[in-house]
């Protein structure tokens, strides 16, 4: 390949870029683009409020659990309550041991979970439990029922349950009844040396409160396998929901970028349809297929970039438009659509290949004119 | 009919062209129209819909779990002539695995009524209040299954419970995408109190009788509608007492929050034409296109005297069953690239459904050929003599 063929393909290139048609076909790759970019910056702009919706929500102090990342059957190792405690910030902590078993009162039985508190004050406290009838444990052998079980199994302060878990037996005398619209109305709530004589030692998690700084210190200072999730935190659900939601658009953005492989097929097409005669010059000057083939590609690749752009600025300058008339409507608020420099890229990036895929073929059969 | 109707001078092959963009720009249509209306009728899946069975909700609240009414109220219409049986639940959501999820509280004999369900795998719920039935798609979504045990962390309020998982149910509904507890455990992550719950769904057995209010009367009826009409006026006859009850049809209430959002039904449509309408340049190209291959076919006819009209209008009525064709076949491959999808396209935690909707394949066709034959129209046809 020599020199002046280069030049030739270069000065066929420019030739195919002057088409007449190059236009509309600028404008039939734009379009279906335009629409993407709209959909992307709208989507960012949604994630953006919710982000900085959640940081607002994030300041104050929170209510936090840690736990094994398996869940609260695997026992936390030794420490970690010290190690959550001993951080400054962190306030009410409880450790806990859950344990299941079987209580029976009389011929009445059920299947509880028995909640044991190194601090049933600060439970009491985190979970805003009341006591509705009775009082607090004040030794091991004793325990609250919450209300619900209370009242499946009949239960009133001075009763005594035989309770049965795995490892051992034991008997619990109910002091009190206690009322929180928790979990813990429908458990046993116990001292942890009564749960640790029933299961054994070892936590299932503790809870405490915390502002986010002090809740990120906790984290830092854990080993792995402990995760410190934040209790009621909506904004952890809507970014999962926003999540979701982002699947969608990279979806539906597949059917687009087979709209724009598809019209450059056409694009390409018409080419080899009318441009025969171009290629076989080309190729008496001395360009070998592959060359003809490469300035068939390159033109398409050029014309899906122009549109990549074209149809951006469309699409950003359409979606802001758009929100701002159904403002206007009173059919919505208004909308900030932005898109970061990675999606702009990816933009171009996908259009182009899914460009040059689809113009390979007519590509290819335009490569083989002689004349 | 044209007097070139007899003269095949399309070649089938120099079409691929125009069907190409055809069935790509049908199925960015389809795929649209699909994801929009999936997402509407995702909404009426948290009325659980099942035929012959109303739902009764506040009327106050913005979003379809965020209502709260009275549990009372399930033991009033309970004792309404001609209602079966009350389900009151609540729909809670929370985190599992850090995947957000709804918790539909039920109780489950009521439940059981008014939703066919199936057991898949293990058992039913039993009294316990930490056990949990997974929705089958809910269960391959969170890697769980019968014997697990999932930490439901709540959003709304600084709740935890640790569920057991004791059964995989299926019901063919977006109910399959949820997981369901007993209603004292849903309402730990949702309400402040036992008494409140977020919707209940009433079933009647036969429609209640015409004419004939809670209390008294007789006559036939019809239909879910008239049941509707019944338990709205019932519901009225309490108020102050219930709160804000209305009563809808599963549709109707699905209605009522997606209108709210401006997601009506027709704009639906509307946004998937208008989704089209942004291919037809690319249509446009590709008619030109062909009309440009077959610049010799044209040219003879020209020189044999056919006028431009005729030619084009001869041209439109052979496409017509190809463009039709091929759009249709984009709206299907749209079906099944969703179905493809599956638990990737999910709203709110709930699968988009691959419903193949005939309005929504009509139109895209319509849409389609009405691009083309306009796109036709405005062409200028090779004259006879400048073939070849």
């Amino acid at each position: 390949m020599n020199h002046s063929t280069l030049e030739a393909a270069a000065l066929a290139l420019k030739a195919l870029l002057r088409r007449r048609d190059t236009r509309l076909a600028l404008l039939a790759l734009a379009l279906p683009l335009s629409i993407l970019a709209a959909l992307t910056a709208t989507a960012n702009h949604l994630a953006a409020e919710a982000e900085a919706l959640a940081a607002l929500a994030e300041r104050g102090e929170a209510h936090y659990l840690a736990h094994s990342e398996t869940g609260l059957q695997a026992k936390l190792g030794p420490g970690i309550a010290e190690t959550i405690r001993g951080v400054e910030g962190v306030e009410h902590p409880v450790a806990l041991r859950v344990v299941e078993a079987e209580a029976r009162l009389g011929n009445r039985a059920a299947r509880v979970r028995i909640v044991g508190a190194d601090s049933l004050e600060n439970l009491l406290r985190l979970r805003k439990a009341r006591i509705v009838e009775g009082e607090k444990p004040a030794e091991p052998g004793e325990a609250l029922a919450g209300a619900l079980l209370a009242e499946e199994l009949g239960l009133k302060p001075g009763d005594t349950l035989e309770i049965a878990a795995r490892r051992s037996k034991t008997t619990l005398r109910i002091t009190g009844i206690v009322s929180s619209h928790t979990p813990l109305d429908s458990s046993l709530t116990t001292t942890m040396e009564t749960a640790e004589q029933l299961a054994g030692p070892g936590l299932s998690a503790v809870e405490f409160k915390a502002t986010p700084e002090a809740a990120g210190r906790v984290e830092e200072l854990l080993p792995p396998g402990i995760v410190v999730e934040r209790l009621g935190d909506p904004w952890s659900f809507a970014a999962g929901a926003e999540k979701q939601l982002l699947g969608l658009v990279e979806w539906w953005a597949l059917t687009v970028y087979a709209v724009v492989a598809a019209s450059s097929y056409v694009v390409a097409a018409r080419l080899a349809a009318e441009a025969g005669r171009e290629a076989g010059l080309l190729r008496t000057l001395g360009a070998g297929r592959p060359l003809v083939l490469a300035t068939v590609v390159v033109y398409i690749g050029v014309l899906a970039l122009g549109a990549g752009v074209l149809g951006t600025a469309m699409g950003l300058a359409g979606s802001q438009t758009a929100s701002t008339l159904l403002w206007w409507a009173g059919a919505g608020r208004p909308l900030a659509p932005f898109l970061e420099p990675l999606d702009a890229a990816r933009i171009l990036a996908l259009s182009v290949a899914a460009a040059a895929a689809g113009s390979l073929y007519p590509a290819y059969r335009l490569s083989g004119e002689t004349l | 009919m044209t007097g070139l109707t007899r003269y095949m001078y399309l070649d089938r092959r120099r079409l691929a062209v125009l069907l190409a963009v055809v069935v790509a720009a049908s199925t960015l249509a389809g795929v649209t129209g699909i994801l929009l209306l999936g997402a509407r009728r995702g909404v009426e899946a948290f009325a659980a819909p099942t035929r012959g069975v109303a739902v009764v909700y506040d009327t106050s609240s913005r979003t379809p779990f965020t209502g709260l009414l009275p549990l009372s109220l399930a033991q009033s219409l309970a004792g309404v002539e001609g209602v079966e049986t009350v389900s009151p639940e609540v729909l809670a959501p929370c985190l599992v695995r850090g995947e957000p999820v709804f918790l539909r509280g039920v109780v489950p004999e009521n439940f059981s009524e008014t939703v066919e369900l199936r057991i898949v795998g293990g058992r039913s719920l039993s009294g316990n209040p930490y056990e949990a039935l997974a929705g089958a798609r809910a269960a391959e979504r969170l890697g769980v299954g019968v014997g697990d045990r999932i930490l439901a962390v709540g959003v709304l309020k600084p709740v935890y419970a640790e569920l057991v998982i004791v059964g995989v149910y299926e019901t063919g509904t977006p109910l399959d995408d949820e997981i369901l507890v007993h209603l004292e455990t849903a309402q730990w992550f949702r309400t402040s109190s036992y008494s409140q719950v977020t919707l209940l769904r009433v079933k009647t057995e036969k429609p209640l009788p015409l004419g004939q209010e809670p209390g008294g009367g007789d006559g036939r009826v019809s239909d879910l509608a008239a049941t509707v009409s019944r338990l709205a006026r019932y519901l009225e006859s309490l108020a102050g007492k219930t709160g804000k009850a209305g009563a809808a049809t599963p549709k109707g209430f699905a209605e009522r929050y997606v209108e709210d959002l401006g997601l009506g039904r027709e704009t639906l449509y509307l946004l998937t034409l208008v989704v089209l309408l942004f291919s037809a340049a690319g249509i446009a190209v590709a008619v030109d296109t062909v009309v440009v291959l077959h610049r010799e076919e044209i040219g003879v006819l020209r020189t044999l005297g056919a006028s431009r009209r005729t030619v084009k209008a001869d041209m439109a009525l052979k496409l017509a069953p190809w463009v039709t064709c091929a759009s249709l076949l984009g709206v299907l491959l749209a079906v099944a690239l969703v179905g493809a999808a599956g638990q990737q396209l999910l709203l709110l935690s709930h699968r988009i459904p691959p419903l193949p909707d005939p309005l929504l394949a009509a139109s895209t066709a319509a849409a389609v050929l009405l691009v083309v034959v306009a796109a036709l129209a405005r062409l200028r046809l090779p004259e006879g003599g400048e073939a070849g």
